[in-house]
């Protein structure tokens, strides 16, 4: 089990224990976290589950892919650090993973 | 609906897919052959003339690259290879009939809610940056896409079972004025920001998703800049046609010059 911590934009923390295998995304999704709405159910495709991820771990993430990046480009809010939570697979690599929830999703 | 809604989404297809905007008039007359001829043959000839037409361009841009949908579909590689001419003409096809008639009739229930809520209009005019959501909430409240599924595997649902082969048509118009998930309903409430299901839900929510959301607000920011206050021509009663897209025939509006 892989620990990831999910940031609401007013500082409420909460942490899980996530499957290796699922994606961010997911780990949120099936505990309820709110902010996370995922409209496409992981497909890449309608930019509804993002996250902020600190540098220091999103080098320890999968990289964007291009599909993803162009998601990213079309984002309503400050995109700096921005990723979409369905594109970044729970690795053990990630155990301890921070990320925060931006205010709106559109 | 002629001089605007139905125009606008497909001058932006005619931008994307790198035709000359000279080619309106033809392809609105393909798009009202495929969509509001309810003569099978006409509907047949329509859909031949876009493919055709398709096929063209596609080698043309084979030969002759450029910065436009066409070439992008030719280079992109999905899973490892590269679309073959059937899907190319099939993605190219379905981003012509999944993009036109829907954001036109989406437009046209919008502009026809803030024809008749002068105030709603004063709101969005002060403030234009609440139109994203004003936009969805209008999704919600005058859903006009119904989509259509084709069981494959028998399900259960509600008490009702659901047979391969089965057509199931959602009814996201209702759904949207479901009092279960949206208290008052029937009521427009620009900064509702509750989720609707009128783009559909899961991985084949739909593609177009984004383009007709931009196209629609960049419609509404010009209407509403564009405009004085407007409303419904007195004395004129609505009339819809009324398939998978609910969409008014006409949208006569007037406003003091």
């Amino acid at each position: 089990m892989v620990k990831i911590t999910y940031i609401q934009p007013d500082g409420r923390a909460q942490t899980f224990e996530v499957p290796p295998g699922y994606s961010v995304m997911e780990g949120a999704f099936r505990n309820d976290v709110a902010g996370i709405i995922a409209e496409c159910g992981g497909s890449c495709a309608c930019g509804t589950c993002q996250v902020f991820v600190d540098p220091a771990w999103a080098e320890r993430a999968a990289k964007p892919g291009p599909l993803e990046q162009s998601m990213i480009e079309e984002a309503d809010v400050e995109k700096e650090h921005l990723r979409l939570s369905c594109q970044i697979p729970v690795t053990d690599a990630l155990d301890g993973l921070v990320v925060r929830i931006p205010t709106k999703q559109r | 609906m002629s001089d605007f809604a139905f125009e606008f989404p497909v001058k932006v297809f005619l931008q994307l897919m790198g035709l000359p905007q000279s080619r309106l008039k033809q392809f609105l007359a393909w798009e009202h052959g495929l969509l509001h001829e309810p003569d099978i043959e006409k509907i047949k000839d329509a859909t031949r003339s876009v493919v055709a037409c398709l096929r063209e361009e596609i080698e043309d841009r084979r030969v002759n690259p450029r910065d436009d949908f066409i070439t992008f579909g030719l280079q992109a590689e999905v899973e490892g290879r590269k679309f073959d001419d059937n899907e190319l003409v099939g993605f190219c096809f379905n981003l012509f009939l999944g993009g036109l008639d829907t954001v036109s009739s989406n437009m046209a229930m919008q502009i026809l809610h803030l024809a008749e809520r002068p105030d709603h209009q004063a709101i969005l005019r002060a403030k234009p940056a609440m139109i994203p959501d004003a936009i969805d909430e209008m999704m919600r409240a005058y859903a006009a896409v119904a989509t259509s599924r084709e069981c494959i595997k028998e399900t259960k649902i509600g008490g009702v079972t659901v047979k391969p082969d089965d057509k199931v048509h959602m009814a996201t118009f209702l759904a949207g004025r479901d009092p279960a998930a949206y208290p008052n309903p029937e009521e427009v409430i620009l900064d509702r920001k509750a989720r609707h299901v009128s783009f559909g839900y899961g991985p084949h929510l739909c593609i177009g998703m984004h383009l007709a959301r931009r196209e629609m607000r960049i419609a509404l920011e010009e209407i509403l800049a564009g405009l004085p206050e407007f409303s419904l021509e007195p004395g004129v009663e609505m009339s819809y046609y009324l398939a998978a897209v609910i969409q008014p025939v006409e949208l006569r509006l007037v406003w003091k010059v």
